[in-house]
């Protein structure tokens, strides 16, 4: 019994959806900012997440959903601009500052934007976590990256098998 | 304190654990990761685990890098050397060996005393019988040449490989007829024929079937000459090209056969226009940026004019246009005998003896003066970028410029003066950068022109190669 979707008759204030975390948070968001994830955007294109309703993200906890909001609040205007050739360069720079902080989180925090991010597809906050992943990795050796992932030490057994594989491109040890 | 962090690595370490992780995180996100590193941090990622490897390998992120894509140094061949030696800058880390120690005892000593024949084509190499890889030390015995398929008395085989690991990791072996330089009982009937022949059948071999085959290609276009008219000395630097599909092989009077491996059709390239015919310094053929080049050099009064020509389709017809022709006799720096330290390069000298030690009966340990058995080499990696030759103090006499070969990626060719120092001569810039000292320790027949042979060397790192059958 929920009321009918007013849509368009919001007197010019921003469309607002609902999202709801995996432990029951509900945040409100604007949709143009929601629609940045491929997965909500043909939801919200329907009409859905407006009102009483929400859209349930079984797989996203609210620590995690509040973080990717973050994200999408602050680029959903560019995104708006269709990718902002418009842009002027300090908006870019600005924007570029704010990745940079963003990611600069906790590894446990990074990971859950990962999934998040991947199960939303959300665009540009894949490449950007995967960007921050890959500058972890940058000059480590094998072990160190399996640390600086946080994987445990390997057993013997997968040492013998890192040792054979390290032999096989020589060169990347140049 | 200690505690604290140990009780935090404990921590991550059960959050983070590598099962978990990869149930945690789908495979096509972290693949999103190694896309984003440098080969070097790919290949370590490689070996961080069983899932890294696996999503590296499976999506093949290496690849690019795998594939021939650098020179690591230019093997050479000197006339009275047992073997091929691998001339190159060297690295303080795991590199390429040009130590053909890998192959299995007996590989080499079909040729001995002589140095083995050796063809190279994109990171793989064709040694006597073998085809082996040197960067991953991999190596097949092919199955026994056939006899040649043209009389003996006038034609021998030259073995030619062909080799594209981006297309296939299968490898061909053809063996292109070429006439003898010289023999005594000549038919005549032999002698007055068209060459190469209309129908010119060679034999192959295929890694895909495992087997020697038959292979006939139709002449498109003219004959070079006759038997006898092309009959040209001795012809060592027998370098042929693959590129696109096509096989280019200098032959006999500096023209070159290419043979279309998909079409079954041949055709002679004539050599460029107003180029002389000479015993000692024929032409060098190459594949270099844009495709196939040829060059000479002509250094037999004061000058030292160097001529390229690229390979160029005017109106379905295959020539040789024009591309440089300088004078680098004014570049060079001046010869100094009492100073070899040309550049940073090195002449790797590890095949000879060590081939020596196991074919030679009497073999002398003690007056082994070419011994220098080093398979890595120290190297002040400051020095990176060879010598830049910025002085211009003349030159005097010496000069016996030979190609070392064309660099395949970049408007480069390599050469030596007097064989004692290589250099990179750079097409675009006129420029001349020394590399290092390219002669051999020991004793050398043919003292300013002792080099036979010479080809640059392009890794392939792809660990596989096909099994014969």
């Amino acid at each position: 019994m929920a009321a009918p979707e007013s849509g368009d008759g919001n007197n010019g204030a921003a469309r607002m959806v609902t999202l709801i975390s995996s432990d029951n948070t509900r945040f409100e968001v604007e949709a143009a900012a929601a629609s940045l994830s491929q997965t909500l955007q043909l939801t919200i294109l329907d009409g859905g997440g407006g009102g009483g309703d929400g859209i349930p993200l079984p797989n996203v906890d609210s620590a995690t959903l509040s973080k990717v909001l973050e994200y999408c609040i602050k680029h959903a205007p560019a995104a708006a601009n269709g990718g902002a050739p418009n842009a002027t360069a300090v908006d870019r720079a600005e924007l570029e500052r704010f990745d940079n902080e963003f990611v600069n989180i906790d590894q446990s925090v990074l990971y859950s934007l990962i999934m998040a991010a991947h199960n939303l597809e959300i665009e540009g906050l894949q490449s950007l976590v995967a960007k921050k992943v890959a500058d972890m990795i940058k000059g480590k050796s094998p072990m160190e990256i399996r640390r600086t992932l946080g994987f445990p030490d390997p057993t013997p057994e997968e040492q013998a098998e890192m040792n054979a594989h390290m032999l096989e491109y020589g060169w990347a040890y140049e | 304190m200690g505690t604290a962090s140990q009780e935090d690595r404990d921590h991550q370490h059960g959050a983070m654990e590598e099962q978990d992780l990869r149930k945690q995180l789908p495979e096509d996100t972290l693949a999103d990761v190694p896309r984003r590193l440098a080969p070097c941090d790919l290949a370590k990622c490689r070996c961080v685990s069983k899932t890294w490897h696996n999503i590296i390998d499976d999506h093949r992120l290496l690849l690019p890098y795998l594939l021939p894509h650098k020179v690591s140094g230019i093997f050479i061949k000197f006339h009275n050397k047992s073997s091929w030696e691998l001339f190159s800058r060297p690295s303080t880390g795991p590199i390429v060996s040009g130590w053909f120690n890998f192959l299995p005892d007996g590989a080499e000593e079909k040729s001995w005393p002589w140095p083995p024949e050796l063809d190279h084509c994109n990171g793989l190499f064709l040694l006597d019988d073998y085809v082996c890889n040197p960067a991953t030390r991999r190596w097949r015995c092919l199955p026994p040449r056939p006899p040649p398929l043209m009389a003996k008395e006038h034609f021998d085989d030259e073995a030619y490989l062909v080799f594209d690991p981006s297309l296939s990791l299968h490898y061909e072996v053809f063996l292109v007829p070429r006439i003898r330089s010289t023999n005594n009982k000549l038919d005549p009937g032999v002698e007055k024929s068209e060459w190469p022949p209309s129908l010119f059948t060679m034999r192959v071999f295929s890694s895909g079937t495992g087997q020697w085959e038959n292979r006939t290609y139709v002449r498109g276009g003219e004959a070079a000459g006759t038997v006898c008219s092309t009959r040209f000395g001795v012809l060592y630097k027998h370098h042929a090209v693959y590129w696109k599909g096509e096989l280019y092989a200098h032959s006999e009077s500096d023209f070159v056969i290419r043979i279309s491996l998909s079409n079954g059709k041949f055709q002679v390239i004539k050599p460029p226009e107003g180029h002389k015919l000479s015993i000692s310094d024929g032409l060098y053929l190459g594949k270099s940026e844009r495709g196939v080049y040829c060059a000479h050099v002509d250094d037999e009064d004061t000058l030292c004019r160097l001529s390229v020509w690229i390979l160029k389709e005017i109106s379905g017809r295959s020539e040789w246009i024009l591309m440089h022709q300088s004078d680098i006799a004014p570049m060079l720096p001046y010869y100094d005998y009492c100073n070899q330290n040309y550049g940073p390069w090195i002449l790797q000298e590890i095949n000879c003896s060590a081939r020596r030690k196991r074919y030679s009966n009497y073999y002398d340990n003690e007056n082994d003066d070419e011994a220098v058995v080093q398979e890595k080499v120290e190297w002040d990696s400051d020095n990176d970028n060879g010598l830049q030759v910025e002085d211009d103090r003349g030159h005097d006499q010496l000069k016996y410029i030979d190609f070392l070969g064309f660099h395949p990626y970049k408007e480069i060719i390599f050469l030596t003066e007097v064989s004692r120092r290589g250099m990179a001569y750079h097409l675009n810039s006129s420029k001349i950068q020394l590399l290092g000292h390219t002669y051999p320790k020991g004793r050398v027949v043919g003292q300013f022109r002792p080099i036979c042979e010479t080809f640059p060397y392009t890794p392939c790192w792809v660990d596989e190669l096909p099994q014969i059958h």
